[in-house]
């Protein structure tokens, strides 16, 4: 660990401590979270003319784990089913040519330090860390111009949907970083709500390398979910 | 969470960034090197068919293969030794390709005098299955052009066999089917009538026919025609030099006789009095797609697939688009179900041609009357565009040395998936193909035939006769 990072992480904790501090200390939190994840692909080299790459909007579902060995510093860890990908959009000569949703669907194992801030009843943590998953489905769904014609000699755009499992191209196991941010309320001593606001990024490309001169896509996410957690052990029991 | 915000603008700007710079890759110096990374390059990037030809590294072996060969031939030099092993060397790697539309002009000196390889794996396909050595297909698939720029008459160069000349795919072409089956040597003479290749004969086949031919006003050097022939018990028969009559409906003055025949055709199709029809897709090249609803809408009241396709969505080999289904446009009116359709096909029947046969294929399954007679298609499916940038893939040229790489932008499949590149539709009811018997031997008497047999066209018939 760089000395300047070991000064930032020592600085956190410091302000981290200094600051009133909700009675989390040994206590275990689990639950449930779901909401929207926005996703893009991050593309090692440029797309042709008139190609355009925006964001996937899918979902998140996860259980979400939590222990706390002090009052604001604990482990997180847990089981996400989050949905990735990038929206496809291509033109030609300003005319439409395609317009599609690539998404994978990924069940995603998070393990991160967390640290939490505020009162009893209303509190934020920060999390950090990092995460496996294993791509269970690829879906695609979107609208093309086909080479096919109408009567009238105009070309027919087909709307389409497919899913199906890995290709053989298709990274199945992805790692990557993340971090997030959780405001929680708690109306008693065992029941938080909780917003949630994530961002992941991967460190290995979405397929593996199959040749020369590979354009390589890296799943980005952010989420944004509301969950419900229940809070056993430490000192409420 | 400055810095949280730099990394999200970072994404945000990484993922909405598109166009692309030119590939260095593709800049040609004059060495034979450049020219083949600049082919290399442009059909890493353009070519649709690795599914079939790299699945996995093999075109990176290709890289890896030929590059010593083109670095061992140092610069572009006009060397006609020269010239002949790096278009060897060229054709080598063209001719194995699976992608049957494909051609690769490619010029083996940017001055004069000149060879121009021209080398498409059909054609070495079938060079090959009529019999040419690697060495003939290799010669017949180079020009040589002189110090004026003319090509050289009697060059060693651009021959063609003759047994190829006397094969199904060379000889049994539109043109030869008006001549030696019809009867017509197509030349138009002042009265508007046309030369008669037996010119003492009345057509054998038809009571009526109309026989429309044009060179087209803006591509001087295609020449359409069509014939639509009724038999005296009202069967109708059609050929095609291609799919053309889109060209003749957005310039509807340049032979307002074509686009006549094409509605005459259409009319005859909804006639309660045709008692069959037959249509000559034998070595029909392919054209217009948008011929197919056009002239055959009629066919059937409903929407089906016939067909499905895929095209690239990025740049990688594989970036494919899942397989899209193409749906059979339905006219307004519709003609009798109960009418029997002949189809007649061989190898020279490619691209829309086998379009037509999938759409047949799929009505025989809805239990039409339809055969399809005669040889196994080329199996080169696909529609090739214009542009390159409208599907990511397709034809391209790296100007001066590689004049076209002539390939398809979109993949086609039939409606259950089966795959037909390189393999062609099988018919009902192969004929073989005899040129002995199609030609009466014309050319080795050196005068024209007395007697020439279609069997394929007599069997047409004969299915029709006998529903």
């Amino acid at each position: 660990m760089s000395r300047r990072l070991a000064a930032a992480v020592i600085i956190m904790l410091l302000f981290a401590t200094s600051i009133s501090a909700a009675s989390l200390s040994g206590r275990f939190l689990a639950g449930a979270r779901a909401g929207y994840s926005m996703s893009d692909a991050i593309a090692s080299s440029g797309y042709r003319e008139e190609t355009y790459l925006y964001p996937f909007h899918g979902f998140s579902v996860s259980i979400p784990l939590e222990y706390y060995f002090t009052d604001t510093v604990g482990i997180g860890t847990g089981i996400e089913l989050i949905q990735k990908g990038y929206t496809y959009y291509h033109t030609y000569n300003g005319g439409f040519i395609a317009d599609a949703g690539k998404g994978r669907l990924y069940l995603s194992f998070p393990l991160k330090a967390v640290m939490s801030i505020g009162r009893d009843d209303l509190f934020v943590t920060f999390g950090a860390g990092g995460f496996i998953s294993f791509m269970l489905q690829k879906t695609e769904r979107g609208r093309i111009m086909t080479s096919a014609y109408s009567q009238s000699g105009e070309n027919l755009v087909e709307t389409y949907s497919e899913s199906g499992g890995a290709g053989e191209h298709d990274r199945i196991f992805d790692a990557g970083l993340l971090a997030d941010i959780t405001l929680s309320y708690s109306p008693d001593d065992h029941l938080l709500l909780t917003a949630s606001a994530a961002a992941s990024f991967s460190l290995l490309p979405d397929e593996i390398r199959y040749q020369r001169k590979q354009t390589m896509r890296y799943n980005a996410a952010l989420t944004i979910t509301l969950g419900i957690m229940y809070m056993t052990g430490g000192a409420a029991e | 969470m400055k810095r949280f915000a730099l990394f999200l603008s970072v994404i945000i700007l990484a993922a909405c960034s598109s166009g692309r710079i030119p590939p260095e890759e593709y800049m040609i110096d004059g060495s034979w090197s450049s020219v083949f990374k600049a082919y290399w390059h442009g059909m890493n990037d353009n070519y649709l068919y690795w599914n079939l030809d790299s699945p996995g590294y093999e075109w990176d072996e290709v890289y890896n293969e030929y590059l010593p060969v083109f670095e061992s031939l140092g610069s572009i030099t006009g060397e006609e030794e020269k010239q002949i092993e790096a278009l060897r060397a060229f054709h080598e790697i063209a001719s194995d390709l699976s992608d049957m539309h494909y051609s690769l002009a490619i010029r083996g000196y940017s001055g004069l005098p000149s060879l121009v390889l021209s080398s498409s794996p059909l054609k070495t396909r079938m060079m090959s299955n009529a019999g040419c050595t690697e060495d003939e297909i290799f010669m017949a698939s180079v020009r040589e052009y002189g110090a004026d720029g003319k090509l050289v008459e009697d060059s060693d160069f651009g021959a063609l066999p003759d047994v190829f000349e006397r094969s199904e795919f060379q000889a049994e072409s539109p043109e030869n089917i008006l001549r030696y089956t019809i009867g017509f040597d197509c030349e138009k003479l002042a009265d508007g009538t046309y030369t008669r290749y037996f010119p003492a004969m009345d057509s054998e086949y038809f009571e009526t026919w109309i026989l429309v031919k044009n060179q087209r006003d803006t591509e001087a050097d295609t020449t359409d025609f069509a014939f639509m022939g009724i038999t005296s018990d009202s069967i109708v028969y059609l050929l095609m030099s291609s799919f053309m009559f889109r060209y003749y409906l957005n310039n509807p003055d340049e032979c307002p006789d074509m686009l006549a025949l094409a509605e005459l055709f259409k009319a005859k199709l909804l006639d309660s009095d045709t008692s069959g029809v037959i249509i000559d897709l034998r070595g029909n090249p392919g054209g217009y797609s948008a011929d197919t609803p056009y002239l055959f809408g009629s066919l059937s009241s409903d929407e089906f697939i016939y067909m499905q396709e895929r095209m690239k969505t990025g740049d990688n080999r594989l970036d494919y688009s899942p397989w899209i289904p193409l749906r059979f446009q339905p006219a307004a009116e519709t003609m009798d179900p109960d009418i029997p359709i002949a189809v007649l096909a061989n190898n020279g029947s490619v691209s829309n041609s086998e379009v037509l046969l999938l759409i047949f294929r799929e009505l025989q399954e809805q239990g039409r009357e339809i055969s399809i007679i005669g040889g196994t298609t080329a199996g080169a499916f696909g529609a090739v565009v214009d542009d390159d940038s409208v599907y990511n893939a397709g034809q391209f040229s790296v100007e001066p040395f590689i004049t076209l790489v002539y390939t398809p932008s979109v993949q086609h499949a039939a409606a259950d998936g089966t795959f037909y590149e390189g393999i062609g539709i099988v018919p009902d009811n192969p004929i073989p193909f005899s040129y002995k018997d199609f030609t009466g031997n014309a050319d080795i008497n050196g005068n024209p035939a007395e007697y020439t047999y279609d069997s394929r066209l007599d069997e047409a018939f004969s299915v029709i006769r006998n529903n």
